[in-house]
């Protein structure tokens, strides 16, 4: 497909054509249903990327993917006896419909209600306990990308006998294990049929901060993901953090000169890799941000499924630059955004 | 005795007028009928399980920059076409008579797309449900305009391939009435032969098209009771 492969030219074509969602967007409201210039165009090439009939009902869906990037969930904190800081985070799984392209709805299985789940945040060597209720119809688990014992692995099969394992509709269970190794993981549903509980919904990220920290930043969340809404076993619909092209409507803003911290979680099914790529700058990697040290300077990336790393960045100059998926195809089913730079 | 006076009074039904007759069967349907009503027909009507979305392509036309895709509802429930996928890329649309359509009900689809000519080309139409309903463009090439002169050309192509052979085949005739029995029996032979592989071939083609219509409209039973219809029309004015 000639027009939108090329990404490049597509976003030389947005600065071109105005784009009303974009105000709304820098006025700080929402982008309405009238902000799409592109519905029923026709002539030489694809002016936009963007869905037909406006955007998505984020009221209905309980989360916004603007909201998102900010989010971390930090849960109750309390220094037991030792000394040691003990972490304590709830997450429930319920069965929800959200709607991920105007119109088109989809029945996700989540954890506190969103998709992704929340981002949980803690720092290397704390004492987590993760309560997990499931109020779903279907049994569901969360395995934790990370360093415990077995029975805390979140696996059916494994850990019945203290009350883990598979976790029936109704039951719960209450994960614990020490914060390691600092870097960025993710958790997500182990039941099989494993492909299923994972692309309805089931996964979040898991951020364990280094002793130290790191250094100050306008941190985001960026969890890549998909959805088959016709269960054929491939997706219909691309993006980060759930709403397709939702930050072609709503851009990223971001500070002129601020550094810039990504934390890119791959959650995708049925495709095996994903990427991220920048327009008009590069970036630190972070291989699952396991070290302190970068491993390259680039503007593109790949992760394969279940994959993720930290990206650090800084923004010289104002305006709006394209982020996306260097898949074409993802990039065309919804996987691309803007950064809008303010000065 | 009895047997006597049955012989004098006539059964019931035979002092019955005929038409009362004709009513019994006609008023034991209503009352079922309202009795299936009252009972709030059970087993008809609430249909479990998801929505079944069915849409036929009927028309497709491609123009510089554009396809438009005619849709029609063949299937039971209203289908809300929510966003258009073409060659895997989101697509700006719109729909002449909305992007709902119900039972039966049509609207055409308007796509601006840069089609190359020759290209093929995947639409999807995604519902409001996720469901995909897919048509194929196998070899993108622009439509034909409508025009007098287009009417034209298609009459004049007709009279090509159905009036000039049929015409000059009937020049043949004067050397047939000369020749003998056994070469008149391989020209009707050769004819016939002829006559039964364009039966067949047209046939085929027709069931072909028939399966493409919407299914309510029944395409494939109207091509053979139409060629039967044709049959008996021929056989009635011979």
């Amino acid at each position: 497909m000639g027009g939108a492969a090329a990404a490049p030219a597509l976003a030389l074509l947005h600065e071109v054509v105005p784009h009303q969602g974009l105000h709304h967007a820098l006025s700080g409201g929402q982008a309405s249903a009238a902000g799409h210039p592109g519905h029923g165009g026709s002539g030489g090439a694809l002016a936009h990327a963007s869905f037909a009939g406006g955007t998505v009902d984020h009221r209905a869906n309980g989360f916004n993917p603007t909201e998102i990037l900010r989010d971390f969930e930090h849960g109750r904190t309390r220094r037991m006896a030792s000394g040691r800081v003990l972490r304590e985070f709830e997450l429930v799984a319920a069965d929800k419909q959200i709607e991920v392209a105007p119109g088109v709805k989809f029945d996700a299985w989540t954890y506190n209600g969103r998709v992704p789940g929340p981002t949980l945040r803690c720092r290397e060597g704390e004492l987590l306990r993760i309560r997990f209720a499931n109020a779903s119809a279907h049994p569901h688990t969360v395995h934790f990308h990370g360093i415990h014992p077995a029975h805390m692995d979140g696996v059916p099969g494994v850990g019945e006998r203290t009350g883990g394992g598979l976790i029936e509709p109704g039951q719960s269970y209450t994960y614990e294990f020490d914060a390691d190794p600092f870097g960025l993981h993710l958790y997500h549903c182990h039941v099989m049929p494993l492909e299923s509980h994972i692309s309805k919904g089931l996964y979040g990220a898991f951020v364990i901060d280094p002793r130290r920290g790191r250094p100050q930043a306008d941190e985001l969340v960026m969890v890549m993901n998909g959805f088959d809404t016709n269960f054929d076993a491939s997706n219909e619909v691309y993006a980060v953090n759930t709403v397709g092209f939702h930050y072609m409507d709503e851009p990223v803003r971001v500070r002129r000169g601020e550094l810039v911290r990504i934390y890119l979680v791959n959650t995708l099914e049925f495709d095996p890799v994903n990427s991220f790529h920048i327009h008009a700058n590069f970036f630190h990697y972070y291989p699952t941000g396991t070290s302190l040290e970068p491993t390259e300077l680039t503007a593109t990336v790949v992760q394969p499924q279940g994959q993720r790393g930290i990206l650090e960045l800084r923004f010289p100059k104002p305006g709006r630059y394209m982020f996306h998926a260097h898949v074409s195809e993802f990039a065309q089913l919804g996987w691309m955004g803007f950064f809008e730079v303010l000065a | 005795m009895e047997a006597r006076a049955g012989a004098e009074r006539p059964p019931l039904v035979a002092r019955l007028p005929a038409w009362a007759l004709g009513l019994v069967p006609l008023s034991l349907i209503a009352g079922a009928a309202a009795l299936l009503a009252l009972l709030g027909a059970p087993g008809l009507g609430d249909r479990r399980g998801p929505p079944v979305e069915e849409l036929a392509v009927e028309r497709t036309v491609l123009r510089p920059g554009e396809i438009q895709l005619t849709v029609r509802n063949d299937g039971p429930d209203a289908v809300d076409v929510a966003q258009v996928i073409v060659n895997d890329a989101f697509v700006p649309f719109t729909a002449s008579d909305g992007e709902s359509v119900g039972r039966l009900g049509a609207t055409t689809i308007d796509i601006g797309y840069p089609w190359i000519e020759g290209e093929a080309y995947e639409i999807s139409l995604l519902t409001s449900t996720g469901g995909t309903i897919d048509h194929e463009i196998p070899v993108a090439a622009e439509t034909p305009e409508q025009s007098s002169s287009f009417f034209a050309l298609m009459a004049l192509l007709g009279l090509y391939v159905g009036v000039i052979p049929v015409a000059l085949g009937m020049l043949w005739l004067p050397f047939v009435r000369r020749i003998s029995q056994g070469w008149i029996r391989l020209l009707i032979a050769f004819t016939v032969g002829l006559l039964t592989v364009l039966g067949v071939d047209a046939a085929l083609e027709g069931l072909e098209i028939g399966a493409a219509a919407p299914s309510v409209f029944g395409g494939q039973a109207l091509v053979l009771l139409g060629a039967l219809a044709a049959y008996f029309a021929l056989a009635g004015v011979d």
